[in-house]
């Protein structure tokens, strides 16, 4: 009796040790039909469910499974880490982390035969690809402002450093996109570019004495915009026309322009469910859901062939005099200059 | 029959007994593997990341000291490693000292607070480091409950900027580690025998002289592992800095998660916790040697 026992625990242990390490195409979660992608938490993970992952399923039987988390950045670190195969089929991220996937050969190359959606992207759009991924939303870096002090909307980033609103404003460190971005808007202010961010980081010294807060993601600005202690801060327009419909703050893109953060998506090249990534790409690069994607998650989309209701393309990205206007920043500078602007960034706050 | 009162078996005369062979070594095999597995193999894995080379996402083989030379050669990482350690210093004297006060309390106090007070020391540690840390954010930004008592009472006319400051880091790091002080001071203030404490105020001495000729040295070891572990702990902890250092404070763990996700600069990243592991030893050891020689006297 004792040895039969034994046996049924070592074959039930056996069973349970497979179910949880198996990973291949048949394993678990809806067997074949499911993909299984990493993105952000929050309400994108609440508006991809109701706009993606419910009709994409309805549409091809393919079961979504959405692991909400962290930034692309943190995405990205899991398909380096796992060395290509993190577990899941297709990551949320950004064209930085693109980049950085294509240098670390780490993710797979998404075409046109494999996704045939990806020929209404314009050109300027698949170049910060690199061939390993798609671009499926346009987000700029708009100016925030509350409509108390600003009735008319503010026309430069100046105002930031203006001694009526500057201790109300918000500096986004590097170790966030909005950072990133922010800093290069400011050394294009004061004549420098990505590859001379001295004045960058002189403007942020100055802004440090009296900014209100120094957040290291976008969500900490919310608590300010709720007690509505800061006056004028960037912030992504995805976010911004969120904030702006439940809060008494609007947003702007200044005179002097701004930068666009690519919202991309990226297929790790170890993945189980390749195929599977690949038409959920295409069914999120469709005109049908390009449209509806960006009106729920007010951003551009990533084809500028679409109609949308004046007041939404005044705010975004949408036609391509629009995109050709807008700053994108290269993915490779960024990358290698990260560490650096980090470092002077804190030293410019501290 | 008689018995023997320590359990071994009685001596026969002319019977040398035969020497049961020790299950020690087969007994120990589960706590070793477990160790090995856990705490020695994690360890080792950690070294040899900080030495490798990397090749974009590729690990070779071959050695290297580029990612410790390349640290300790960049002035920035040399300020984030001294405002780590003193910052840890101030957190672990200010654990301990409290940790005492309370402990004392706890022990020697026949208060009918003294329930209270271990409610109160305990309290914190069953909610997360996490919630307890943004407990204090609410606490110390500028509309906060300090700002608005301060302003409330005059003190300020304006609200100070707490968050984003080492004082901000300090309160939360000592509010979150307390509790281990406590806990080790508590154990340490138990084993004096307070007879002793008697007899040194009956000889004339006051409570402040019987505490420290009496009591303080019969417990320094466990203030010194009171020390130690807060001291530690706040090393390398990460959500204070985070979340209360509001993006201006960098400590050697917000730097190593930074490496970790942002750069992927995973040879420096290993680096970085294998300086916080080096620094964290050598205090130990030092405070551990310092111990033995102040017991034997030397």
């Amino acid at each position: 009796m004792k040895k039969i026992i034994s046996v049924a625990l070592v074959l039930g242990l056996s069973a349970s040790l497979a179910a949880c390490t198996s990973t291949g195409p048949d394993a678990g979660s809806g067997g074949g039909d499911v993909v299984v992608v990493e993105g952000y938490g929050a309400e994108y993970e609440t508006l991809f469910r109701e706009n993606i992952a419910k009709p994409f399923t309805k549409e091809t039987g393919i079961k979504v499974e959405y692991r909400g988390g962290g930034s692309g950045a943190e995405t990205y670190a899991a398909v380096r880490a796992a060395n290509g195969d993190p577990g899941f089929d297709l990551g949320i991220m950004t064209h930085l982390e693109l980049e950085q996937g294509h240098q670390d050969n780490l993710l797979a190359r998404v075409t046109e035969k494999q996704v045939p959606n990806l020929a209404n992207v314009p050109q300027k759009l698949k170049e910060h690809t690199n061939g390993v991924g798609a671009i499926q939303e346009v987000q700029q870096v708009c100016l925030m402002y509350n409509r108390d002090d600003f009735p008319k909307p503010p026309t430069s980033w100046d105002v930031m450093w203006n001694p009526k609103y500057r201790q109300g404003t918000l500096i986004f460190s590097p170790s966030n996109a909005l950072g990133v971005y922010s800093l290069l808007t400011l050394a294009d202010m004061g004549g420098g570019s990505s590859n001379n961010m001295g004045p960058a980081f002189k403007r942020t010294e100055e802004m440090a004495k009296y900014a209100l807060a120094t957040p290291t993601s976008s969500s900490e600005a919310v608590p300010f915009m709720a007690k509505e202690t800061a006056t004028t801060f960037p912030y992504f327009d995805g976010r911004a026309a969120i904030y702006a419909k439940t809060n008494n703050y609007d947003f702007t893109v200044p005179k002097e322009g701004t930068y666009a953060n690519l919202g991309a998506l990226g297929v790790p090249d170890g993945a189980d469910h390749k195929g599977n990534a690949f038409k959920l790409i295409d069914y999120w690069l469709s005109k049908e859901v390009q449209e509806r994607w960006a009106l729920a998650y007010n951003v551009g989309p990533a084809i500028t062939s679409l109609t949308f209701p004046a007041a939404f393309a005044a705010k975004h990205v949408t036609t391509p005099e629009q995109l050709d206007k807008i700053k994108i920043a290269d993915a490779s500078t960024v990358n290698d200059n990260r560490n650096e602007w980090q470092q002077q960034w804190q030293e410019a706050v501290r | 029959m008689t018995t023997s009162l320590t359990g071994s078996p009685p001596r026969v005369p002319g019977h040398t007994p035969t020497r049961k062979r020790s299950n020690l070594p087969l007994l120990s095999l589960p706590a070793t593997v477990w160790v090995l597995a856990v705490f020695a193999v994690p360890t080792m894995i950690l070294l040899a990341s900080s030495v490798l080379t990397y090749d974009g996402a590729q690990v070779t083989t071959d050695l290297t000291t580029e990612h410790y030379t390349g640290l300790f050669g960049d002035s920035y990482f040399r300020s984030v490693l001294w405002d780590t350690i003193w910052t840890s210093i101030v957190v672990g004297l200010t654990c301990t000292a409290m940790g005492l006060l309370v402990a004392h309390f706890l022990v020697r106090s026949r208060s009918r607070l003294r329930t209270l007070v271990l409610l109160i020391v305990v309290s914190p540690l069953v909610s997360s480091v996490v919630v307890r840390t943004y407990g204090w954010l609410v606490v110390l930004q500028n509309d906060g409950l300090l700002n608005t008592i301060l302003q409330w009472s005059g003190v300020t006319d304006r609200p100070v900027a707490f968050i984003g400051t080492w004082f901000a880091v300090i309160v939360g790091l000592v509010h979150v580690l307390l509790p281990f002080a406590v806990f080790t001071a508590m154990s340490s203030v138990q084993s004096v025998d307070p007879a002793l404490e008697r007899a040194s105020r009956d000889l004339g001495a006051g409570p402040v002289r019987t505490f420290f000729r009496i009591t303080l040295p019969l417990i320094r070891p466990g203030l010194i592992s009171g020390f130690m572990l807060t001291f530690a702990i706040s090393l390398g902890s990460f959500a204070a800095a985070a979340i209360l250092g509001g993006g201006r404070v960098q400590t050697l763990a917000t730097l190593v998660r930074e490496r970790m996700v942002v750069s992927l600069e995973w040879g420096e990243a290993a680096a970085i916790a294998v300086v916080i592991l080096v620094v964290s030893a050598i205090t130990v050891g030092a405070l551990l040697w310092a111990g033995n020689r102040s017991r034997k006297g030397i």
